[in-house]
């Protein structure tokens, strides 16, 4: 099935060449240089991995993470920054980023990246789908 | 030693890093920009290989892609060479409309960071003395508590002139209020620099005279 991907980037002409790409490899790629209009469009739909850059005008990636989190803890969330300090490294994977990678991205590196979010999002979603059959199971008392 | 002596060590040290570190930033990003095209052009000679028509339109198209962002990196260089050689020299002649267009270009990404744009109104070749890496910290921090006090989606207009014998550097689109310890900041950074600083807060104007 072909991976589902969001990038957000600020960067447009980095966004448009990089998504090319990986719909060259086959990946069903949304884009979005504006940090908070990615926030509705991750509400809106449902991605494998939202590649998402660290530093972007207006508002830090990480705080575009905590939102990203909050309401969907199923995400895979990979960041990509033009430098990144092992601080903000740290701080996004405690704050539950699946990978961090540094510009510029070797696009075999990325693709495999997000082919192991798109796995780990689907065991997520399976576990996630499993505990509300045993609810209703348990509560329905059949 | 040049002029870094005359700047009070670690904070020259932490805005020649600051400097350093959105430079870095920025050249990353055209080289990511660089190597997206570049892959592409990869990805579409493979095909082409494999028989896929190749659009010779398309091949155009990314090569000057490439070379916008060639141009653009070797402007970034060359003002971080330019900033790298303000400490050369402690107090030499400089053109203040120059240097104040330097500062706002090393510091676009930060601009761009608070959703502030920076106008630099076009003027004259405005000279004098000065050490030129104390009036460019000046500048900067100056530029920062102004868009600051601008802020977010909102305008700072900066002009250089010369008024009887002095040069004057004034931004203009102030909106909050300047913090006390900001100006504290800017009095010491303006000795350092032989100038003074004033904020007037009616008429939403900073002014930086050497």
């Amino acid at each position: 099935m072909a991976e589902k991907v969001l990038l957000v980037d600020d960067e447009k002409e980095f966004v448009e060449g990089l998504a090319e790409r990986m719909e060259l490899r086959g990946m069903n790629v949304d884009t979005c240089t504006n940090p908070e209009k990615a926030l509705d469009m991750v509400n809106a739909d449902s991605y494998d991995a939202i590649i998402l850059d660290l530093q972007m005008p207006g508002v830090d990636g990480i705080e575009v993470l905590k939102h990203i989190k909050k309401n969907n803890p199923e995400m895979q969330v990979i960041l990509l920054s033009g430098h990144a300090t092992v601080e903000k490294g740290i701080e996004a994977m405690k704050l539950g980023a699946m990978d961090f990678v540094e510009k510029p991205a070797d696009i075999d590196v990325l693709t495999e990246k997000i082919k192991k979010a798109q796995a780990r999002k689907m065991i997520l979603v399976e576990k996630e789908t499993e505990k509300k059959v045993k609810d209703i199971i348990e509560h329905k008392g059949w | 030693m040049g002029s870094s002596d005359t700047v009070q060590g670690r904070d020259g040290l932490c805005f020649f890093g600051k400097v350093s570190a959105t430079i870095s930033h920025d050249v990353k990003n055209v080289l990511a920009i660089i190597n997206e095209e570049a892959g592409l052009l990869q990805d579409l000679s493979l095909m082409a290989g494999q028989g896929m028509e190749l659009d010779p339109e398309r091949l155009v198209k990314l090569a000057v892609k490439i070379q916008n962002q060639v141009k653009r990196g070797d402007t970034i260089i060359k003002n971080m060479n330019k900033f790298a050689h303000s400490v050369d020299i402690a107090k030499c002649e400089v053109d203040f409309y120059d240097m104040t267009s330097l500062v706002i270009a090393l510091f676009t990404r930060v601009a761009s960071a608070k959703c502030v744009t920076v106008i630099l109104k076009e003027g004259e070749i405005v000279t004098g003395k000065c050490d030129p890496f104390s009036a460019e910290m000046l500048i900067a921090r100056c530029l920062e508590v102004s868009m600051d006090s601008a802020g977010k989606n909102h305008e700072i207009s900066v002009e250089v002139f010369s008024k009887n014998s002095e040069r004057v550097i004034s931004v203009h689109g102030l909106r909050l209020e300047v913090s006390e310890n900001d100006l504290q900041a800017l009095e010491a950074l303006s000795k350092n620099a032989g100038a003074t600083v004033s904020v007037v807060p009616h008429d939403s104007l900073l002014e930086i005279i050497f």
